[in-house]
């Protein structure tokens, strides 16, 4: 098993709601607290363990603008666990979660050093090195309702460009995102095999023989057929008393 | 990467520390027989490796988030270098300060040589192993070669001579075999110089085919980042780069090779006359661990790390593809 996320770049409006929720759960979770150093000054620094940068892509007028939310790949080939002098960074086995033993941790920041994707943070506060959990306290929680053990990124998104699940097992909705609307890995020439995916930006297309022009799809039949029936139960209500 | 001051002390002290042992050792063993060092020579270059490389631990203290458990480092000596390093640094203060205990009490030669060879073998090790360190960080091109491990090596052991050169000069200026401790440490300082030009040369001229486009995974040649997310800096801005321009690098580079490589060569070349060879020594001594000290920070600040991609702090050299250079010349290229 390994869980993952699955970041649609098509669906992500760049709201930050992922991020903010991320750090509202995890200051208050298990592994906060998230020290912020001068919140509120000139020079706010904080930790996040989801961060979403913007980037624009083409040229003028032809332009694109990609929201790119990233946080820790839970890599199967993890360096910053093979750099970890104490063993305080580790994979779990059972679901693939990489995390931080905090009471390990002596702060040498060489993990974030071995990371080509930059996702893990320095507490400058209390010395050690933190990192995205996958909300481990969340999806295995059992005080929290079923359809709530999902990680609190995934649950804010408001465009649901977010799949969270085991990639490992093809039938789940997180391994048909990635085969059918081809996600792909971050950085595959570092060698690392990570377990997020990406899914691209891509133009929506519906194509339609001909002949399909003229049909009128069952759907909006259906409808149609609802409201008239709830139409007129509506107007005899009214008309015969 | 950001030059943090407490490890380019370790690493520099620490070198020096190491390299003052190595000569001392060998000349010691080598020469004991043949009444070579005056105790007193022996005392303080051994005193001032142990000093080095203290002062190296203790500024390492202040790297750490949570030095209090630092002991812990050692536990995973199997798989992470950074482990090996804090277990043979332990084997080398160790070695050292018995080696001194027992040249103090007068014990048996076999005893002492026993402790030098063990001094000497984890003194490299130590090199190794704080090289590896970096050299094993393969998403930064600037580090992960060949050269860093020599340049580790090479620079500490030159370090190292040149500070126990200063002290032969103050406290034994009749030391039979000078004249040859002066001319290993010219040679070495040669292979310094030598090691550090191609050291900036490959910086200079490796290819990095890595791109914006790359790390997005995104097939336009035109990105740009428009926000990081955050208004003010991040951990990824701030850890990962530091701003110098290309300008400041190249004069840092200069200032690097003349104070710690030409002027103590040259110093040392006057002092083979034998006319004010102390005051001579001690200079390049001083001289030599300065430039040291920068070439080190400047080591970090070149490093540059695959992450700065994405906050497109990317410093790119003036590398190019070695396929594309082939064609040029005509010759196919392989597919």
């Amino acid at each position: 098993m390994q869980l993952a996320l699955i970041i649609d770049l098509n669906k992500c409006v760049g709201c930050h709601a992922c991020a903010t929720n991320c750090k509202s759960w995890n200051t208050g979770g298990e592994f906060g607290p998230l020290t912020d150093i001068e919140p509120y000054g000139e020079k706010p620094l904080g930790v996040w363990f989801n961060r979403v940068q913007t980037y624009e892509v083409g040229e003028y007028p032809n332009t694109q603008v990609i929201n790119f939310p990233k946080s820790c790949m839970h890599c199967r080939n993890a360096p910053c666990v093979e750099v970890c002098p104490t063993g305080a960074s580790y994979k779990r086995e059972e679901d693939g979660i990489v995390l931080v033993n905090y009471k390990d941790c002596i702060g040498c920041k060489y993990c974030s050093w071995a990371c080509p994707y930059g996702t893990r943070e320095f507490d400058f506060h209390e010395g050690v090195m933190k990192k995205c959990t996958l909300c481990i306290d969340r999806i295995y929680n059992e005080n929290l309702p079923e359809e709530e053990r999902r990680p609190a990124c995934v649950l804010a998104c408001p465009t649901r460009a977010r799949i969270f699940g085991d990639i490992d097992d093809p039938e789940t909705e997180a391994s048909k995102a990635i085969m059918e609307k081809h996600g792909h890995k971050l950085l595959p020439e570092a060698g690392t095999d990570p377990s997020n995916h990406y899914l691209p930006q891509r133009k929506v297309k519906i194509e339609l023989d001909e002949d399909e022009l003229y049909m009128k799809p069952m759907a909006i039949v259906t409808i149609e057929t609802k409201l008239t029936s709830y139409k007129e139960q509506i107007l005899d209500d009214f008309v015969s008393p | 990467m950001h030059p943090e001051i407490s490890l380019i002390l370790l690493l520099v002290l620490s070198g020096i520390g190491q390299g003052i042992f190595i000569i001392l050792a060998l000349i010691d063993m080598i020469l004991s027989a043949s009444s070579g060092m005056s105790d007193a020579t022996i005392y303080a270059g051994t005193i001032a490796s142990l000093a080095f490389i203290s002062t190296g631990m203790a500024a390492s203290i202040f790297h750490l988030g949570n030095p209090q458990r630092g002991w812990k480092a050692i536990i995973k000596w199997n798989r992470s270098w950074l482990s090996r390093e804090a277990v043979s640094i332990g084997l080398f203060a160790g070695s050292a300060f018995l080696y001194l205990t027992v040249h103090y009490l007068g014990m048996s030669v076999s005893l002492k040589i026993l402790f030098g060879l063990a001094g000497i073998v984890s003194a490299f090790l130590l090199y190794i192993s704080s090289s590896m360190l970096y050299a094993k960080i393969r998403f930064i091109r600037e580090w992960s070669n060949i050269y860093t491990v020599l340049n580790f090596i090479v620079f500490g052991i030159t370090g190292g001579g040149a500070v126990l050169y200063a002290i032969v000069n103050i406290l034994q200026p009749d030391f039979p075999y000078i004249s040859m401790l002066n001319s290993v440490l010219i040679a070495l300082g040669l292979l310094s110089l030598i090691l550090k030009l191609f050291a900036y040369r490959f910086n200079e001229t490796f290819y990095m085919p890595l791109t914006l486009k790359h790390a997005l995974f995104i097939n336009d040649r035109n990105i740009k980042l428009m926000s990081t997310g955050t208004s003010y800096d991040n951990y990824n801005t701030i850890e990962y780069s530091y701003p110098l321009s290309e300008r400041q690098i190249i004069m840092q580079q200069t200032v690097v090779i003349v104070f710690a490589f030409v002027i103590p060569i040259l110093l040392w070349l006057a002092a083979s006359k034998g006319v004010f060879a102390t005051a001579l020594s001690v200079v390049a001594a001083i001289s030599m661990t300065a430039g040291l000290l920068l070439e080190r920070r400047l080591f970090f600040v070149q490093g540059n790390h695959i992450q700065n991609l994405y906050y497109s702090n990317f410093r790119r050299n003036k590398g190019t593809n070695p396929l594309l250079s082939k064609a040029k010349k005509g010759t196919p290229v392989p597919l």
